[in-house]
């Protein structure tokens, strides 16, 4: 014969939020289910029903019934209707309206065994921090731990709630069982090799399946005892446990139970006099079962579905529930200064509205509210000032656990904040990501302003194959790379405004701990975030524009252009100051943007002067050149207003009487193969060496290798290239033209010459190469000249002065108004 | 002044034709440039930072007390206004909500022209069943329009036992969907013996210790699953 063994458990949603509401006939409702609760307890103690019950109430239902006010008006309940509840009043008084200490008595007699749950029966898949999950948790644990002095084992999901993950913190929190409904076992991933029994959920939880069946049959008013001994029959009989751990449990809800516990009862004994069923401890089954329950996958589960009307009509109380458990969250792990009352305050607002989400209705939506409201009140206090005689009137009105009390959980310390000036700096490029200058810009920006005493966060963007992440490049230097949700968009427009987002988002995460003093935004490509966070934090906003799709493009023409040239404008528009790097870009952004002049401050761009001294690369090994050859380098872009004719001339003419001399030439361009066809027509192959385009590092070993450098430019705006083989301390000869003539000194800290002078090139290169010391000289006051004028240390102070400048005409700004 | 000098020294200028831009002596601008140079030779760089350091903590303008009224209201607006969730509502439904920040709004109306207050909101259904979501690889995805200012909606006709995540989100001009906020990813009931199997693999290694994450979604996991690039993380 096929035996099982079973549980019973019994549970009740009594409407804990009802004792705060205004009105008398809200109470009353929680007054009426209290009465059904002492009419519950009163069988359990009167009759002989020959297993326990597991109980399953709202923990903070048993620390309300400690409540004076509770009590009082529940007095005032019973003695009103009297005729209706006169067992009830006599229970009532014989434990003299302290119905805890008849469970206390209950429990003692092993009559009952109490389940735990969440403190307010709130249904865990609704709760989304783990702090929340464990302290609804750890509370309903609490208040039964000490008001009882009992250990309770077994945790009731509210409604059956779960989802995959909740067993985890069931788990955590100290618990060995729990109950799903059947169902959900019986679909288990795998599927389990016996049903009917127990499984252990993948975070080891041991579950019960609950036999909805017989909940059905419970809830048919028309059955009696015959068809719940039938149906028990029939399950027992349906399962066939070779090894007799079979586990039937009956769910029922607290009125059913009472409407039919008598035909139930009957039912019950007989089928344990007959040994059908027969009643175990789950710590009894757990010892002795272990070993043999399937581990499985249980899926999310619930008792009720909810009606897809109750998610519509509530919606809203479902959501806020969420945002306002993330803040609590927040403020209750973080060293924030808020006023710890509110804080307690707003731990019970939410706990009670959770609790009211287990079964929303249209009776209780003004309680939700009420607890909504009164949140939100509390939130704002957190950022502003307290209304305390409020506060006051609320924890009076509401006020659930005040026995049990907050618990100071040691918070995270945030960073110290220094008294350092704070820049948060947006750029989509940065190394290792670098496309173009302006990442290499960003990054010496960025160390030249933390080596004098700026605190910098630079948020950029990550490359796609990698996870975000945050780090401290250096003291003063945080960096942190993020990644748009779109970040596999092709469509660049659309990648950039999910950048911008996210950069958004980055930034307001920073901005809960760093108060900044000012934004700086490179280029259109991160102005949509910059400008957003300028209002949102009314702090100024530094542009740097290092150049505009008007000038790359000689104007607007496509589509792509407009839309760009649009967010340049924009960005202009929304920023306190400009900075460029030269009069021609000032100019430029004058002309075609209109902007006043006062508005924009040039500070030219600055070279790294640090010069790593590894070699690693082979670019020069791999030439055939002599160590003793002394090589005159030049490197740009292959086109004729560089001059490099002008240096392959001088290098045919010098390799015909002078063989110690030879040329390298690097780079890319339209002329490549004409001067190819140069140097192969003039058999200049073993002395003139065209190599392409160079990687960084090539490009490093080059200059180090390299006795004389030349830059024949017939044309030269300026760019940084003539300042990179200055930085190499390299005698450099350049050309009469554009920036450079200005900046170097003939014979001083270089040599001048005429552009298209070939001679001349050709004096030049020769009075280098036998003056050695002179050279030498001549390559060190060059440096010297980069560093004064260009070096990042000096950028660094002009960036900060107009930074400081632009921060002081905000704040006069702001004091006028 | 020094900085005035270095502006013109790189625009070419001599000290004499400096001087008279800045309407000041020649030996002045000279004493100016020495001055500099000598603090670069002797490497005063360290110094400097130091000297700096200190006169900004004794006499700095800004001041900046610990807790800016300022942060808390970053944190109420990141944690309160900003967001999206999904929960399992029913065996082929879900409920998702989310809230969509002002500052979220102003980036989406500078950058595309779109308003708060006029735009039609869209929300995406994926399904990411077995995979991990990255914006493209959704097996399915269901599209659809709510009305301007909705902050949830239970959307049904999902499949039973398949995992989902959702997007809210706009169309821009060309009728592309931008999104602005992803939910977290849910997996809907089993609803029939022939859903189970494909984690029993799984649960073999997690039960027997091989997988350090579980290879299935968790609510509230404690497990950083979705930003880890592990290779015991299953993609199909």
């Amino acid at each position: 014969m096929n035996y099982s063994y079973f549980h019973v458990v019994v549970y009740a949603n009594l409407p804990v939020a009802n004792l705060f509401s205004t009105e008398q006939n809200k109470r009353n409702a929680l007054y009426e289910k209290s009465a059904a609760f002492i009419n519950f307890l009163q069988h359990v103690e009167q009759e002989k029903e020959q297993y326990p019950i597991h109980l399953a109430v709202p923990p903070v239902y048993y620390d309300i019934l400690e409540m004076p006010l509770f009590q009082k008006e529940m007095t005032e309940f019973l003695e009103k209707n009297k005729e209706a509840y006169e067992k009830e009043l006599h229970y009532w008084r014989e434990y003299s309206k302290k119905l805890n200490k008849a469970i206390r008595y209950l429990l003692i007699q092993k009559k009952l065994e109490l389940l735990a749950s969440a403190a307010t029966f709130s249904p865990l898949t609704n709760l989304t921090t783990t702090k929340g999950i464990s302290m609804q948790i750890d509370k309903g644990r609490a208040i039964i731990e000490n008001l009882f002095n009992y250990d309770p084992t077994g945790f009731w999901f509210p409604n059956g709630s779960y989802t995959p993950g909740l067993d985890l913190h069931v788990k955590n929190a100290g618990f060995e069982f729990s109950f799903l409904k059947g169902e959900t076992i019986k679909f288990s991933d795998p599927l389990p090799s016996e049903e009917g029994t127990a499984v252990v959920s993948p975070h080891g939880l041991m579950v019960f399946p609950i036999e909805e069946t017989l909940t059905t049959i419970l809830e048919n008013k028309l059955s009696n005892r015959n068809d719940i001994q039938n149906e028990i029959v029939s399950i027992v009989n349906a399962y066939n446990h070779y090894r007799h751990q079979g586990a039937i449990t009956m769910a029922v809800e607290l009125s059913i139970f009472t409407e039919r516990r008598s035909e139930l009862n009957k039912g019950m004994m007989y089928l344990i006099d007959e040994g059908f069923i027969a009643y175990i401890s789950p710590a009894a089954y757990q010892n002795q079962f272990k070993e043999e329950l399937d581990q499985v996958h249980l899926c999310a589960s619930c008792l009720q579905t909810k009606k897809a009307s109750s998610f519509k009509e509530f919606g809203s109380y479902y959501a806020d529930a969420v945002f306002m458990e993330k803040q609590w969250e927040y403020l209750n792990t973080h060293d924030v200064d808020v006023e710890r009352r509110a804080l307690a305050q707003l731990e019970k607002e939410w706990l009670l509205l959770t609790g009211l989400l287990v079964e929303m209705t249209e009776e209780n939506r003004e309680l939700a509210e009420n607890h909504t409201k009164a949140a939100e009140k509390l939130l704002s206090f957190l950022q502003g000032s307290y209304d305390m005689e409020w506060l006051q009137e609320r924890e009076k009105k509401v006020s659930i656990l005040t026995a049990s009390g907050m618990q100071t959980n040691a918070k995270e310390r945030l960073n110290k904040q220094t008294s350092k000036k704070k820049a948060l700096i947006l750029s989509w490029e940065y190394p290792p990501n670098i496309v173009g200058g302006l990442g290499t810009h960003v990054a010496g920006l960025t160390n030249s302003l933390v080596k004098k005493g700026y605190e910098v966060h630079l948020i950029t963007a990550q490359n796609i194959k990698l996870a975000e992440e945050e780090k401290d490049e250096k003291a003063g230097l945080f960096v942190y790379r993020v990644k748009p949700l779109n970040s596999l968009e092709e469509n660049f427009i659309h990648w950039i405004a999910g950048l911008n987002m996210r950069m958004w988002e980055k930034a307001m995460e920073l901005g809960a701990e760093i108060s900044f003093d000012l934004i700086q935004a490179h280029d259109w490509l991160v102005g949509a975030a910059a400008a957003s966070l300028k209002e949102e934090w009314n702090i100024p906003l530094l542009v740097t524009i290092h150049a505009t799709e008007y000038g790359r493009n000689g104007g607007i023409y496509t589509e792509m252009q407009k839309f760009i040239h649009e967010k340049e404008s924009q960005l202009i528009a929304a920023s306190n100051g400009i900075i460029v790097c030269s009069d021609y870009m000032k100019e430029e952004l004058m002309q075609i943007f209109k902007v006043d002049q006062k508005k924009i401050y040039t500070i030219p761009n600055g070279i790294d002067m640090n010069i790593s001294y590894e070699t690693t690369c082979q670019t020069i090994s791999d030439l055939p050149i002599g160590k003793e050859k002394k090589v005159v380098f030049a490197m740009g872009r292959l086109v004729k207003e560089k001059g490099f004719g002008t240096f392959l001339g001088a290098a045919k003419k010098i390799s015909l009487y002078n063989k110690d001399i030879c040329f390298v030439l690097a780079g890319v361009g339209p002329m490549y193969e004409e001067y190819k066809y140069y140097i192969e027509t003039n058999e200049l192959q073993s002395v003139v060496f065209l190599i392409g385009y160079l990687q960084e590092d090539q490009k490093k070993e080059l200059y180090k290798r390299a006795d004389i450098v030349v830059i024949p430019s017939h044309y030269e705006p300026f760019g940084i290239v003539a300042l990179e083989s200055l930085v190499y301390a390299k005698p450099t000869i350049v050309s009469n033209t554009g920036g450079l003539k200005a900046i170097v000194e003939h014979q001083k800290s270089g040599i001048v010459v005429e552009p298209a002078e070939t001679q001349q090139l050709i004096e030049g290169i020769e009075f280098l190469a036998a003056n050695k010391k002179r050279a030498e000289d001549i390559g060190k006051n060059g440096r010297k000249l980069v560093e004064q004028l260009f070096s990042w240390n000096r950028i660094g102070d002009e960036t900060i002065r107009v930074f400081d400048e632009v921060v002081i005409q905000h704040k006069m700004k702001e004091t006028v108004f | 002044m020094l900085e005035q000098i270095l502006e013109l020294r790189r625009k070419g200028l001599s000290f004499r034709k400096i001087a008279k831009e800045l309407g000041t002596t020649v030996g002045k601008v000279q004493y100016q440039w020495t001055k500099y140079m000598k603090s670069l030779e002797e490497g005063e760089q360290a110094a400097d930072i130091e000297e700096r350091n200190k006169t900004e903590e004794a006499n700095n303008p800004f001041e900046t007390s610990a807790f800016h009224p300022l942060m808390k209201k970053n944190i109420c607006e990141i944690l309160g206004n900003n967001g999206m969730g999904a929960r399992v509502a029913a065996a082929t439904s879900a409920f998702v909500f989310w809230r969509i920040p002002k500052g979220k709004w102003r980036i989406l109306d500078q950058y595309y022209g779109i308003k708060q207050h006029e735009c039609t909101l869209i929300l995406k259904a994926n399904d990411i069943t077995s995979i991990i979501y990255n914006g493209k690889n959704a097996h399915s995805i269901k599209q659809m329009e709510l009305q301007n200012g909705t902050e949830y909606a239970v959307v049904g006709d999902l499949q039973a036992n398949r995992s989902y995540c959702f997007e809210i989100g706009v169309l821009d001009y060309y009728q592309t969907f931008v999104p602005i906020l992803q939910s977290n990813p849910i997996q809907l009931p089993r609803t029939n013996k022939a859903h189970a199997g494909v984690l029993a693999n799984d649960m073999e290694k997690w039960v027997e210790g091989h997988l350090a994450v579980p290879n299935w979604i968790e609510h509230v996991s404690t497990y950083s699953y979705y930003e880890m690039d592990r290779e015991d993380v299953k993609k199909k």
